[in-house]
């Protein structure tokens, strides 16, 4: 019997309760996106092959593979990042690290916060209206990856700004007492430190751009177009529209359905690989920089 | 000549006076302890001599402070340049995390390129006056953030030095270390004492009795009493000092 200062409490049982319903919901979530993987294994597994993936549709949509989308796909979201990257980035670091804090200051951040609420397909929209219409430059990857690129920006100016807010002041006041310009201490110490989680940013914003629709349906994407892209001004198939062609515009859906399931997979399973490639990379930045 | 001179100076931050018409000289190769209670302005006075105050919004400063009788917030004065020219340590050692080598290399590859072998000779020199090449010549690609606290602190002081400055502010270099670390500084200060001239802001009236040269002593804003250290300490000439040194408040 212990003494009664170290006797447990009767509450103590809310805490063991508590701990476990958070447990239970964490795990419950595991269980969700195995479950999703596992379906997508399972509906779209069979398709899944070299050949699939490096080669053009057949017969129709209806047989062959889906090289045409998935290269469409990751041209038109890298030379989107790329534009955001840059874009978001120095939006972030003037933010965060440049801004006086004044009115420009608050302009810009309201204009991220409105930014980021407006739903994909006014993006589509606007994209086409002003990429494919008036700047001319059609419905193409240029169109399409500009637009995808505005889409973004408010998760890239966030993630930037919060990545270079997160390196310690003192760090940065120290650099500045040692005779280095502000900009020198941007790009010594704040950008050097801070790239594991830009580069994190720049993945998880990839997987997203990978996956939307709204933007490109009227900007770039081709409903079939079984060839490679020769220019940027040129259109292209793209994963996730080709996926929405495959479930709805077959006329044999016993044949389309698998392979549907099997671009879905392999969207997925490239975003998940993207998701490790920046845990990894990050873990090694880290490491080469002692931090 | 003065190595350093504040003339009447006041500070305000927005509309909070930070500091009262101060004036102050200091001679070269002499160590100035500033003391006094939290808030009394004793690091914004240090702050003063390289500008590190500007980085604070509304940072509004009246009267002169001068180094080697040159007007130091004077039009057309380059802040970033001032700072090269003085060193400054801070409260809490702040190595980058990078490697030793680099730590020490910092400054200097903010100049000029200076070719390799030239860094190499001046960390290597900065580490030795700093009391740290023994330590860590072994090991010079190591990442600084695995030295304990103390020689964390001395790679800062290392650092500073590296850059060649005339002048080394320190802003209670000591208050985050053990009682040996701190007597290791101690005794570096007062070997640096040869080349350089220093200011430290202690909250430790037993460190600025044990290496100063002079003592200053803050309160609310104000130059209360500045002096020998050894006159300063033995025979305070205003009530204010006797009471903060005996311990009667702060």
């Amino acid at each position: 019997m212990p003494s009664p200062l170290l006797k447990r409490p009767s509450k103590r049982w809310r805490e063991g309760a508590l701990t476990l319903l958070v447990s239970a919901i964490s795990w419950s979530m595991l269980v969700v996106l195995v479950g999703v993987i596992g379906f997508l294994v399972y509906q779209g597994g069979k398709v899944l092959s070299w050949e699939f993936l490096t080669t053009p549709m057949q017969e129709g949509m209806q047989a062959g593979g889906i090289a045409p989308p998935l290269v469409g796909s990751l041209w038109v979201s890298t030379l989107a990042l790329l534009i955001g990257a840059i874009l978001g980035t120095a939006t972030g670091a003037y933010l965060s690290e440049f801004s006086s804090k004044g009115h420009l200051h608050h302009l810009i951040e309201l204009l991220v916060n409105t930014l980021a609420g407006i739903p994909s397909i006014v993006y589509g929209l606007f994209g086409m209206a002003l990429f494919v219409v008036v700047l001319g430059f059609g419905a193409s990857i240029l169109s399409g990856a500009l637009t995808l690129s505005l889409l973004s920006l408010p998760i890239l100016i966030r993630n930037a700004q919060e990545a270079f807010s997160s390196i310690s002041t003192d760090l940065k006041l120290a650099s500045l007492g040692m005779g280095a310009s502000p900009v020198q201490t941007f790009w010594r110490i704040t950008l050097r430190l801070a790239f594991p989680r830009l580069i994190t940013g720049y993945v998880l914003a990839m997987g997203r751009l990978l996956g939307e629709t709204a933007p490109i349906l009227f900007t770039v994407a081709a409903y079939y177009l079984p060839a490679y892209p020769h220019s940027p001004l040129e259109p292209t198939m793209m994963l996730p529209y080709h996926l929405y062609a495959l479930i709805t515009s077959g006329t044999n859906i016993t044949q389309t359905y698998p392979m549907a399931f099997g671009t879905a997979l392999v969207l997925v399973s490239i975003t998940l690989l993207l998701t490790v490639a920046a845990a990894i990379l990050r873990f090694r930045l880290k490491k080469h920089l002692h931090v | 000549m003065y190595k350093l001179q504040a003339q009447a100076v006041s500070v305000w931050y927005g509309t909070h006076q930070a500091l009262f018409n101060v004036s102050l000289s200091l001679e070269r190769n002499q160590i100035l302890a500033l003391i006094g209670p939290s808030g009394c302005g004793k690091s914004t006075f240090l702050r003063l001599f390289n500008r590190m105050n500007d980085f604070i919004p509304d940072f509004r400063l009246a009267g002169k402070v001068l180094i080697d009788g040159e007007d130091i917030y004077a039009p057309g004065v380059d802040p970033v340049l001032l700072r090269r020219r003085v060193g400054m340590v801070f409260q809490k050692p702040t190595p980058f995390p990078f490697s030793i080598y680099e730590n020490v290399a910092y400054g200097l590859r903010l100049q000029n390129r200076l070719p390799e072998n030239l860094i190499r000779e001046r960390v290597e020199q900065a580490l030795q006056q700093a009391a740290l090449w023994d330590e860590v010549k072994d090991k010079l690609k190591k990442s600084a953030l695995s030295l304990s606290g103390g020689q964390q602190q001395r790679l800062c002081i290392a650092r500073a030095l590296a850059i060649r400055p005339s002048l080394i502010l320190m802003d209670e270099p000591t208050s985050a270390l053990d009682p040996i670390s701190t007597a290791k500084i101690e005794e570096l200060l007062t070997d640096l004492k040869r080349y350089y001239t220093i200011v430290i802001v202690t909250h430790n009236m037993q460190q600025a009795a044990r290496i100063s040269d002079y003592t200053a002593f803050f309160k609310d804003g104000y130059l209360i009493e500045c002096d020998r250290t050894k006159d300063f300490f033995t025979n305070p000439k205003h009530p204010e000092t006797l009471r903060y040194i005996t311990g009667r408040f702060g």
